[in-house]
C-alpha cells in the first residue's frame, strides 16, 4: 500500500513539474513574443539637390530583424522644418515598397532657411502595430552646383564650380566637400576620378582612355555624396564627344567580342541554303530508290511476258 | 532453252498443287459471304456516313460547329491526326524491321502491319484537312508552298511515306496475287481475277522473279524504316519548332517515334486478337505471336514511360513560367487524363507483360487497348493544353475561347474516319489473304522455292 502510494507522490511530484515547465516555456514564448512583436524603427533622412536641379527629401523607415531590414510600407511619414508643430508642417508623404517617403520640390522652390544659410528638417513617423514611433532631422545647406567642360590644346578638363546659397542669393564658394566623377555605364557607374574644392573650384584632367559609344559619346557625372553639410548633389553633361570609338589595342589583357545577332528570316521568300540543300539530299535519296524499285517492277513485268509466251498452250 | 521452260513448268505445279490448296483455307476470308460481315460493312458505311454529314455541316456553318477557336485552334482533329499517322509509322516500323530481320515467326502478322501503315497513312491526313478552314485553298499548299515552312516538309514527307509504303505493301502483294490468279476459287471471268492477273504483273516463284522482288523489297523495307523516323519526327518538329510551352522541346522527335511504334505496336496486337477470333486463325497466330510482339510493347512502354518523365521531369523542375502554368493545369483540369496517359498507360502494359504468368493472348490484348486508350490521351493532353496556356494574357475574352470543348461535329467526323479506316481495313483483307501466303507454305511441308521470299 506505502509503495503504492509512494509510486502516486511521485507520479503527481513529476506532472507537477512538467506542468511547470510547460507553463514556463509557453510564457516566456508570449512574453518574448510581445516583445518581439513590435520592433524598434529606424529611420534615415536624405536631401538630395538632383542633376535637373529639382530637390528631394527622402526618409527610409525600417527595422532590422535577424539582420534583415523590414520596411515599413505604405506609412506616412511627416516632414517639419525644425520641430513638429503644424505652423512647422512642410509636407508628409506615404512610404513605398523600399519603405520610402519622398518630398520632391521643383528648381524654383526656396526652403526657409537659418541665417547661417542651413535648412533644418525633420521626419516623424508615428509607428503602428509593428513598428514603433520614430524621427530623424537633417540640417544642410542647399548648394548652387555647374559642371563645365574645357578642352585646351588637347587636354580635357572637367571642372565643377559650387557655392553656397546664402540670404538674399549671396554666393559664398564651397571650401570642404570631395567631389566624384563618374561616366554611367550599362550596369553602374564608372568612376573616372575624384577631387576637392579650392575656392568653389574643382576640377580633375579627363583621361584619354574612356571608351564612348560608336561615334565616341559619353555622359559625365559629378557628385558630392552624403556630405554632411551638402547631403548628395548630382550635375551631369550628356552626350559629350569625349570618348574613345576604338577598342584599346595596346592593353592585351582586354578583349573585344563582336557580337553579330544572326537575323531571323524564314519568312523570306526563298528558303535557307541548307534546308534546300538537306531537303533536295532527302528527297533524291527516297525518289531514286522509289524509281529504282518501280524499274525492277517493270522488270518484273516484262519477264512475266515473255514467260507467259514462252509457255506452251493448255 | 528446254530445260529451262520445264523448270518453269515445275514451278508453277508446285504452286498449283500446295499453296492453292492454302488459298482455299483463306478463301473465306475473301468472300462477304456471312450475315454477320455484311453487317459489319453496313455499320461501318454508316459510321463514314454520318461522319459525312458531319463535315457537310461542318463546311456549311463553319468552323465555329466545332470547339475550336481563336486560341484553341487545334483539337480533336489534329489528336486525331498524330494517332493515325503514329499507327502507320509504327506499322512500317514494324513491317520494314521484321521483313529485314528475316524473322519466320512473323510472316502470319507481316501482312497486317503492311495494311496498317497504309491505311492509317490514307486516313490520317483527312483529319488535317478537315482542320482547315478554306478547303478551297487547299492547292495552295502545293503552289505556294514554301520549304521553309514545316506544314510544307510535312506535306513532302507524308506523300513520300505514302507512296513508299503503297509501294513496299505492293512488292510484298504480288506473290499473293500470283497465287490468287492461278487459284480455281474465283471464276475466271471475275473482276477480282482479272485484277489479280494485272496487279501480279505476270510473276511466277521463279529464282528469276524472286531474285528482282527480293532485292526490291529490301531496298524498299530499309526506306520506309527511314522514312517513318523522319516523317514522325517532322510532325513532331511541327509542334517543337514553336517557343509554346510543352511543344518547344529537343526530345519531341524521338519522343513522338517512341509513342507512335507503341501506338501501332497496339492497335496491331488488337487487330490480330480481331482477325484471330473472327477467322478463326488460332493455327496461324499464335500465344507465341503475342508474345513477342508483346515483349515489343512491354519495351516500348519503358521507352515511352522513360521520354514522358524526362520530359515533364526537365520542364518542372525549370519552373519556366509558362510551363509550370501547363504542368499545374495538366496536374488540375487534366488530372485523370494525365493519370491514364502516362501513368496507367505505362505501368499497366509492364505489368501484364512483364511477368511471364500474366502473358495469356486476351491480357496482352487488354494491355493494348490500354495503351491505345492512353496514347490518344497522350496526344490530346500535348495539343489541347498548350494551347490553353497562351503566352499572351489573355483579358476580357468569353470563356469557350479560352477552354476548348470538343462538339458533335468533331466527334461525328472522328467516328467518319475512324468507320473509313476499319472499312479500309476489312476491304483489304478482303482483296488479299490478311495472313502472307507465300510465306506460310513451309508450314504444311512443301519445301520453298529455290530463292524464297523471307
Amino acid at each position: 500500500m506505502e509503495k503504492l502510494k509512494f509510486i502516486s507522490i511521485g507520479r503527481i511530484l513529476v506532472g507537477v513539474f512538467f506542468s511547470i515547465l510547460f507553463t514556463l516555456y509557453f510564457v516566456g514564448i508570449s512574453y518574448s513574443q510581445n516583445e518581439e512583436s513590435k520592433f524598434r524603427t529606424r529611420m534615415s533622412l536624405d536631401f538630395y539637390s538632383n542633376n535637373d536641379k529639382t530637390k528631394t527629401i527622402k526618409a527610409t523607415v525600417f527595422t532590422i530583424k535577424d539582420r534583415i531590414r523590414n520596411y515599413a510600407i505604405n506609412e506616412k511619414v511627416y516632414f517639419y522644418y525644425g520641430e513638429r508643430s503644424d505652423e512647422n508642417l512642410l509636407d508628409s508623404a506615404t512610404t513605398d515598397n523600399n519603405g520610402i517617403a519622398q518630398l520632391d520640390f521643383p528648381e524654383e522652390f526656396r526652403f526657409l532657411t537659418a541665417e547661417d544659410r542651413t535648412i533644418s528638417i525633420t521626419a516623424y513617423f508615428d509607428g503602428n502595430d509593428s513598428f514603433t514611433e520614430k524621427s530623424a532631422d537633417i540640417n544642410f545647406i542647399e548648394l548652387e552646383m555647374e559642371l563645365l567642360l574645357t578642352q585646351i590644346d588637347g587636354s580635357k578638363t572637367i571642372e565643377v564650380r559650387a557655392y553656397e546659397k546664402g540670404i538674399d542669393d549671396e554666393m559664398i564658394p564651397v571650401k570642404i566637400a570631395d567631389i566624384s566623377y563618374y561616366v554611367p555605364r550599362y550596369f553602374s557607374d564608372q568612376k573616372i576620378g575624384e577631387s576637392d574644392f579650392t575656392v568653389g573650384k574643382s576640377s580633375i584632367k579627363f583621361p584619354d582612355n574612356i571608351a564612348g559609344d560608336t561615334i565616341g559619346n559619353i555622359s559625365i557625372l559629378a557628385r558630392i555624396e552624403d556630405h554632411s553639410i551638402y547631403g548628395n548633389v548630382e550635375r551631369s553633361i550628356t552626350n559629350f564627344r569625349w570618348g574613345t570609338t576604338q577598342p584599346i589595342e595596346d592593353d592585351k589583357s582586354l578583349m573585344t567580342i563582336e557580337i553579330t545577332i544572326p537575323t531571323r528570316a524564314l519568312w523570306h521568300t526563298n528558303a535557307p541554303l541548307w534546308m534546300i540543300i538537306t531537303l533536295i539530299i532527302l528527297l533524291t535519296g527516297v525518289w531514286s530508290h522509289y524509281i529504282y524499285v518501280i524499274f525492277q517492277l517493270k522488270k518484273i513485268h516484262g519477264l512475266g511476258k515473255k514467260n507467259k509466251l514462252s509457255q506452251p498452250a493448255k | 532453252m528446254t530445260g529451262i521452260k520445264t523448270h518453269h513448268i515445275l514451278k508453277i505445279k508446285i504452286m498449283d498443287n500446295t499453296e492453292l490448296s492454302l488459298i482455299r483455307e483463306f478463301a473465306p476470308q475473301l468472300k462477304i459471304n456471312s450475315k454477320l460481315g455484311q453487317a459489319w460493312i453496313i455499320i461501318l458505311i454508316t459510321g463514314f456516313i454520318i461522319g459525312l454529314f458531319g463535315l457537310y455541316w461542318q463546311i456549311h456553318k463553319g468552323h465555329v460547329v466545332t470547339g475550336m477557336r481563336d486560341y484553341v485552334v487545334w483539337g480533336v482533329y489534329i489528336v486525331n491526326f498524330i494517332f493515325f499517322m503514329g499507327l502507320s509509322y509504327a506499322g512500317a516500323l514494324i513491317a520494314g524491321s521484321l521483313h529485314l530481320m528475316k524473322t519466320a515467326w512473323s510472316k502470319p502478322i507481316m501482312r497486317m502491319a503492311e495494311i496498317l501503315t497504309v491505311v492509317s497513312l490514307m486516313i490520317g491526313p483527312l483529319f488535317i484537312i478537315l482542320c482547315i478552314g478554306r478547303l478551297d485553298r487547299l492547292y495552295y499548299l502545293f503552289i505556294f508552298g514554301r520549304i521553309q515552312s514545316p506544314i510544307t516538309w510535312d506535306v513532302i514527307a507524308i506523300t513520300t511515306d505514302l507512296i513508299g509504303c503503297i509501294i513496299f505493301l505492293y512488292l510484298a502483294l504480288i506473290p499473293d496475287m500470283a497465287i490468287l490468279r492461278d487459284s480455281d476459287e474465283f471464276k475466271d471471268n471475275s473482276w477480282r481475277k482479272k485484277l489479280y492477273r494485272i496487279l501480279a504483273l505476270g510473276y511466277q516463284d521463279t529464282p528469276e522473279f524472286n531474285k528482282i522482288l527480293n532485292r526490291s523489297k529490301n531496298i524498299m523495307a530499309a526506306i520506309i524504316i527511314a522514312i517513318a523516323i523522319i516523317v514522325y519526327s517532322v510532325l513532331a518538329w511541327i509542334f517543337s519548332v514553336t517557343l509554346q510551352p510543352g511543344w518547344h522541346s529537343a526530345i519531341f522527335g524521338p519522343y513522338f517515334v517512341i509513342a507512335a511504334v507503341y501506338s501501332g505496336t497496339g492497335v496491331l496486337i488488337i487487330v490480330m486478337w480481331l482477325y484471330r477470333k473472327i477467322y478463326h486463325l488460332e493455327a496461324y497466330i499464335t500465344k507465341e505471336h503475342f508474345v513477342k510482339v508483346g515483349v515489343l510493347l512491354l519495351i516500348l512502354a519503358a521507352f515511352f514511360g522513360y521520354f514522358t518523365f524526362s520530359e515533364y521531369l526537365t520542364k518542372w523542375y525549370g519552373s519556366e513560367k509558362n510551363d509550370s502554368f501547363l504542368i499545374d493545369r495538366l496536374f488540375s483540369d487534366y488530372f485523370w487524363m494525365f493519370i491514364i496517359s502516362n501513368y496507367a498507360g505505362v505501368i499497366i502494359p509492364l505489368v501484364i507483360i512483364g511477368f511471364p504468368n500474366l502473358r495469356t493472348i486476351n491480357s496482352i490484348t487488354f494491355a493494348a487497348i490500354i495503351c491505345v486508350i492512353a496514347l490518344w490521351f497522350n496526344r490530346y493532353l500535348i495539343v489541347v493544353p498548350t494551347l490553353e496556356t497562351p503566352f499572351l494574357p489573355i483579358q476580357d475574352s468569353r470563356p469557350e475561347f479560352l477552354n476548348y470543348s470538343s462538339t458533335w461535329v468533331e466527334w461525328s467526323t472522328t467516328l467518319g474516319g475512324t468507320a473509313l479506316f476499319c472499312l479500309l481495313f476489312t476491304l483489304a483483307s478482303k482483296f488479299v489473304p490478311i495472313i502472307e501466303v507465300y510465306g506460310n507454305k513451309a508450314k504444311n511441308g512443301i519445301p520453298k522455292s529455290d530463292n524464297p521470299i523471307t
